[in-house]
């Protein structure tokens, strides 16, 4: 069974697949020019996620007005510009570091909000049908596709994506189960019978 | 771009030299660690005029473009299988490098572009497209989302310990669609 730890490294990728369908639904286009190829379903599935986040984040930043220090980032203001490499560095430091504040903290997230995060990546991590055969079609492949480009342009080697990709299979099998369990919950039914 | 290809020449000889990565040396050393450390095969004075004059351009057009994956050693294995350079190329070429060679250059014979009109990657374009992925800067910015993954995640978790291992047999081998 997987540790906290590894949650986060499964979470990044999930969390990258997320800031990417963002990208693609924002109007104007990114101005790299390149989007997720998103089906309509998405785009209305993510609308309605970036409505619910932005609601709790409003959320959180009336508790830290309030008193709690949750989101008291000032700690880390000297790395605002802080990249993704860099997150798992602020994880393992023991400083007072935002994230890691918020990852003890007992901030319950609300089941709705977890269920529209469940609706919009679903899609991504379930067979997708394509009329056109390209796999280009699929958000998911297309999205690999960006993962794999280092930032020296060069594209990366088996041994680095690997990991990446073992964390896709997890995370389709997560989709999976909370899919059947979500089944099973709005069926009244039992699952060990 | 005439640089660029001397500098990647550099480079090339350089590697054989030593067997290293060409862009890991070049981003710790430069043309002129190169130089310093006599990996340089070249010894005439004419071409270390050569490297003190143009040392700099070559750095800076190496800072600011990126050779593509072409030839069969660049193009590793996986990449021939998952087509990634071909699918992003649009989005990474040097539109000005592009179209300043495509005015012109001439085809050869096989119909491939001579070597010097090869169009390049740009790295302010690696930067943006990398970018459609990339996290927010600001940390608390991050903070819902990863919550809200990590909430996710740890419900499947916590559900799964639950389960019968039946269940979680039936599960991975039969998911439902």
């Amino acid at each position: 069974m997987v540790d906290d730890q590894s949650l986060h490294t499964y979470g990044l990728i999930l969390r990258k697949l997320i800031y990417g369908v963002f990208a693609s639904c924002d109007d104007p286009i990114h101005p790299s020019g390149y989007s997720l190829p998103l089906s309509d379903d998405d785009r209305s599935c993510a609308e309605e996620f970036k409505e619910a986040l932005a609601r709790f984040a409003a959320e959180l930043n009336e508790e830290q007005q309030d008193g709690c220090e949750l989101l008291e980032d000032d700690e880390v203001l000297d790395n605002e510009e802080v990249l993704e490499e860099d997150e798992d560095e602020i994880l393992e430091d023991d400083t007072m570091g935002g994230e890691k504040i918020a990852d003890k903290s007992d901030v319950v997230v609300p089941d709705s909000l977890v269920n529209a995060f469940h609706r919009l990546v679903k899609p991504f991590l379930y067979p997708r049908s394509s009329s056109s055969n390209s796999r280009w079609d699929d958000p998911l492949e297309c999205y690999v596709a960006l993962l794999s480009l280092g930032p020296k342009g060069n594209f990366k080697a088996a041994e680095e994506i690997s990991q990446p990709l073992a964390s896709l299979h997890f995370l389709m099998r997560s989709a999976m189960f909370y899919e059947a369990l979500s089944q099973w919950k709005a069926s009244t039914g039992d699952l060990d019978e | 771009m005439h640089l660029l290809r001397l500098c990647w020449l550099v480079v090339v000889i350089a590697k054989a030299l030593e067997g290293r990565q060409p862009s890991r040396m070049l981003s710790q050393q430069g043309i002129k660690g190169y130089k310093d450390a006599n990996l340089l095969p070249i010894t005439s004075p004419l071409f270390d005029l050569y490297l003190r004059k143009f040392e700099d351009k070559m750095e800076a057009a190496l800072k600011q473009q990126v050779l593509p994956p072409r030839s069969e050693n660049e193009i590793s294995p996986l990449l021939r299988v998952m087509l990634w350079h071909e699918h992003l190329e649009p989005f990474l070429m040097d539109s000005q490098a592009s179209s300043s060679s495509s005015s012109s250059s001439s085809e050869s014979d096989d119909g491939s572009l001579p070597d010097d009109d090869r169009p390049m990657y740009s790295r302010g374009k690696v930067d943006s497209l990398r970018s459609v992925i990339a996290l927010p800067r600001r940390l608390h910015e991050r903070i819902p989302l990863r919550l809200v993954t990590f909430a996710y995640l740890s419900k499947v978790k916590r559900e799964f310990k639950l389960c019968d291992p039946q269940i979680k047999r039936m599960l991975t081998e039969y998911p439902p669609t």
